[in-house]
Order: structure tokens, then C-alpha cells, then sequence
């Protein structure tokens, strides 16, 4: 029985194997949502922000559990490039949107000072880019992709620093961003993994002996893996940094209206 | 050109933490002093075993004449071997591809089949040419080919019968570079293409002189 996704290093089949670990985390996950809805009043539990946590889940139980989390965890690199966007811009802005609203009025005092610490934009930014940094160096990510805790160590890194980069976005507490501030939080946030990216698509080497030495699925080359998660990112920061960049401009558009209506 | 600029001022950072520690070839690699490789260094340089097999062609490969001039790198596995023998060839190929025409010219990869049973010489030709067409098959008994394998200090091929009626082939995992008649780095399973990229060059320039092929 298994816990985490992990590189074993031994060759891939399609038959199903469980990973109790990923299904306790996500079932520890869903229980936490469901006791903060239970408790949050009345107008604070919207079935939209219940739909947008059932879909986060959703999102952390496909990217981590057999057959994306093994194949990102020991196969293929572009696999492990889809499961860190999907974790860090996907499940993370799904979750933080799925907590009831004034969720973090109910947090202890110790809690709500972390909180109010690591949730400042500044804070966060750099603890996400130190995170991005850090699950991506070749020695780390090779020392760790062949443990289960290892592992289970980047996926909720990348969950955690997901949850951390968004939080000035999405929630607004304790302070809240202009339009404007938000756009360039975002800008700053995609930029450092564009990079990594880019550096995947230029390298002439496998960067990570973890998926160069891993037993070959249909013949995949390591190197093409590398630069296609490289495109992966790339690509995904493209998409999301537009999106990103539209929505922020029209709420940009739409404060200056208010203003100059109220001036 | 901010992101090109961002990527490579990234790109030497991932380098500089790479160098610093990991794997086992990339300690090897960190460690390795000048004018040695990233395998296992023989020294001195061992006479290179000769012997005859069978190309998948069906001709004899006489392995002292064929190679001699060149750089060897002689690797005994089966076809359907589902870890190292593949990553290793892939590893071979994908650097080759990338070395220039001249160096990757003076090396000659050979696969001797240890599982002569299944690997049928049409087999072993599709199987090479999928990762390399100039990659050399060499075909044998059972018998012959384990004491090629003896005589490079190998192990003998050992079959492991599974539960679904197929077998398995235990087989050395080392790649054994011979430059020009004699036997200078085994290397181990782990090495990776950027070790072999550093290295094939430097044993090409150790082919000596008066035996370089033209």
C-alpha cells in the first residue's frame, strides 16, 4: 500500500494502484470545508463558493491521485508542470473562493496574526516565488520526487503557496488591493515561472535525473518532455496572465468609472 | 527580452544549485577531477577483450578490428528490458544527436543481446533503430555471449521466470567504453546525458593518433 505519489522508478503500467495518503488529504481537505460551511451564517455560505470548493477538490484529487500524480511524480515532466499550474492557478483560487465569506473573522488570534503576516501582498509574493524557486532547483526536486513524504512535500507547497499568492487577489483581508495593484501583483507572480519555463525550452540537457533515468512511457524522450513542460508553462502562464491582465482591466475600467461618477 | 534575460539569469542559478549536490552522477560529476570521467575510471586502461558475434545483417563482427580507431561503447541487455537497457540507449542517442558529426562519427554503440532466445536479430534491428540506426546489434548463443560478458569482467546473464510465464534477464547495467585496444571507463547506470556529453568528446580525443579512423 502506498501513500504519496513518488518516482519508483519502476516501469509504467495502467493498472491502478491506491494512494491512501492522497486520499486522506483530500478527504481532510473536503471535511474542513464542509465543518467552515456548517458554521459560516446564513449569507455566507453561497452554493456558488460551495461549488467553487467542491471544484478545488475536485482539482487536488485529479492532479495527485494515480494516474496524474504518478506519472507527474515519476515519468514525465510535463505532467509535473501541469499538476504545479493546476495546484498553484487552479485548485488554489477555487479553494480560497470556496471559503464562506468572512471566514477569517472566525480564525484564534494567533492564527489571524499568521494570517495577517504571510497574507500581505509583499509576504505572499515572495513566499510563493521562494516556494516556485525552491520545488523547482534539479537537486531539490530530485532529492525529494524519490520519497512519498518528499513528494507529498512539493504538492502541498505548491498547494500552500497557491493558496498564499492568491489570497491578496481573491479575499479582501486584511487589506485590499486597487485594480491596478492587483494587476501588478499578478504580472509579478507569473513572471518568475515563465522563466522556469523558458529555461526548460532552451536547456540542452534533462535538467532532473528523476525523469531522465526514469523508465521510458512510449518511447518519450526526456528532453522533449522537458521543453513540452516547458511550453506547459509557459502556456499556461500566457493564458492565466491574460486572463488575468482582462479581468483586472475591466474592474480597473469599472473603479475609475465609479469615481468619476461619485467626484 | 526581459523573459530571455530572466531565463537565463534563472537558468544559471538551477545550474549552480544543480552542481551542488543530487544524485549520485551529479556528486560524481562535482567531484570528478580533470582528466578523468564520469564512470568508473579504470587505471591503468585494460587490453580490450576481443570476440565474434553475429550483426543483425548476419555478418560476423569481429569487435578488435571493427572498433580500433574508434570509441566503443559496448552495453550487453535485451530488448525487453523494461528500464535500463532503454534509458540508456535513449540517453546515447539523444546525445549523439547532439555532438558534433565528427566526434559522434568516432563512436560505435553496440548492443549484445543477452536474451538471444526472444531478441530474434529482425527484433534487436527494429529495436535499435527505433532509438539509433547506426546503433550496432550483435546476436549470439547464450553460451557465447555469457562468456563475451566473462571476459569483460561482466556478470553472466541470470533468467528470472515470472509469475504470467514470461522471464526476466538479470544483466550487468554498465556501459563499457573502449577507446581504440583498450578498456578505459565503465559506466554505471545513472549517468546521465550531461556526463555523457562532457565525456564522449574527451575519449574521442584519447583515440590515438596512428589508429584514428578516417
Amino acid at each position: 500500500m502506498l501513500w504519496w505519489c513518488s518516482a519508483q522508478g519502476i516501469p509504467w503500467t495502467w493498472t491502478w494502484r491506491p494512494y491512501v495518503g492522497v486520499w486522506l488529504f483530500v478527504l481532510l481537505i473536503a471535511a474542513a470545508y464542509v465543518y467552515w460551511h456548517r458554521a459560516a451564517q446564513p449569507g455566507d455560505s453561497t452554493r456558488a463558493r460551495r461549488w467553487a470548493a467542491g471544484g478545488g477538490i475536485a482539482v487536488v484529487w485529479l492532479l495527485l491521485d494515480w494516474p496524474v500524480g504518478a506519472l507527474g511524480a515519476g515519468y514525465l515532466e510535463s505532467v509535473h508542470a501541469l499538476q504545479f499550474l493546476g495546484m498553484s492557478f487552479i485548485a488554489s483560487p477555487l479553494l480560497l473562493v470556496g471559503l464562506p465569506a468572512g471566514w477569517e473573522s472566525r480564525l484564534g488570534p494567533r492564527a489571524t496574526a499568521w494570517l495577517r503576516a504571510l497574507a500581505h501582498p509583499l509576504q505572499a509574493i515572495i513566499v510563493f516565488n521562494l516556494i516556485v524557486i525552491a520545488t523547482h532547483v534539479p537537486a531539490i526536486v530530485d532529492a525529494l520526487m524519490t520519497t512519498q513524504l518528499g513528494s507529498m512535500v512539493i504538492d502541498a507547497g505548491w498547494i500552500a503557496g497557491g493558496l498564499l499568492f492568491w489570497w491578496p487577489v481573491l479575499r479582501a483581508w486584511p487589506s485590499r488591493l486597487t485594480a491596478a495593484a492587483r494587476l501588478a501583483y499578478m504580472l509579478a507572480g507569473v513572471t518568475l515561472h515563465m522563466g522556469v519555463g523558458m529555461f526548460y525550452v532552451v536547456a540542452n540537457v534533462p535538467l532532473y535525473r528523476v525523469y531522465e533515468l526514469a523508465p521510458r512511457i512510449a518511447g518519450i524522450d526526456p528532453l522533449d518532455d522537458q521543453g513540452r513542460a516547458g511550453g506547459i508553462m509557459m502556456a499556461g502562464d500566457v493564458a492565466l496572465g491574460l486572463g488575468a491582465i482582462a479581468i483586472l482591466l475591466w474592474l480597473w475600467g469599472r473603479e475609475e468609472a465609479k469615481r468619476a461618477e461619485q467626484g | 527580452m526581459r523573459f530571455r534575460a530572466l531565463a537565463v539569469a534563472l537558468g544559471l542559478g538551477l545550474l549552480a544549485a544543480c552542481s551542488g549536490g543530487g544524485g549520485g552522477a551529479e556528486k560524481a560529476k562535482a567531484s570528478t577531477p580533470a582528466g578523468r570521467y564520469h564512470g568508473a575510471t579504470l587505471t591503468p586502461p585494460l587490453p580490450q577483450p576481443d570476440f565474434t558475434l553475429t550483426t543483425t545483417d548476419g555478418k560476423p563482427f569481429h569487435f578488435k578490428a571493427e572498433t580500433q580507431g574508434y570509441v566503443s561503447l559496448l552495453f550487453f541487455g535485451y530488448t525487453h528490458c523494461p528500464d535500463v537497457c532503454p534509458v540508456h540507449m535513449a540517453n546515447l542517442a539523444s546525445v549523439l544527436d547532439r555532438l558534433p558529426v565528427g566526434t559522434a562519427g568516432s563512436i560505435k554503440v553496440i548492443f549484445v543481446t543477452v536474451d538471444p532466445a526472444r531478441d530474434t536479430p529482425r527484433e534487436l534491428r527494429k529495436w535499435l533503430d527505433h532509438f539509433r540506426p547506426s546503433f550496432i546489434g550483435l546476436w549470439g548463443s547464450l553460451a557465447e555471449v555469457n562468456q563475451v560478458q566473462s571476459r569483460f569482467g561482466m556478470p553472466a546473464t541470470e533468467i528470472e521466470k515470472l509469475p504470467d510465464g514470461s522471464y526476466a534477464v538479470g544483466h550487468g547495467a554498465a556501459v563499457i567504453a573502449s577507446v581504440g585496444d583498450s578498456v578505459r571507463v565503465l559506466y554505471p547506470f545513472g549517468v546521465r546525458q550531461a556526463d555523457w556529453l562532457e565525456d564522449l568528446p574527451r575519449l574521442v580525443a584519447a583515440i590515438p593518433r596512428e589508429h584514428k579512423a578516417d
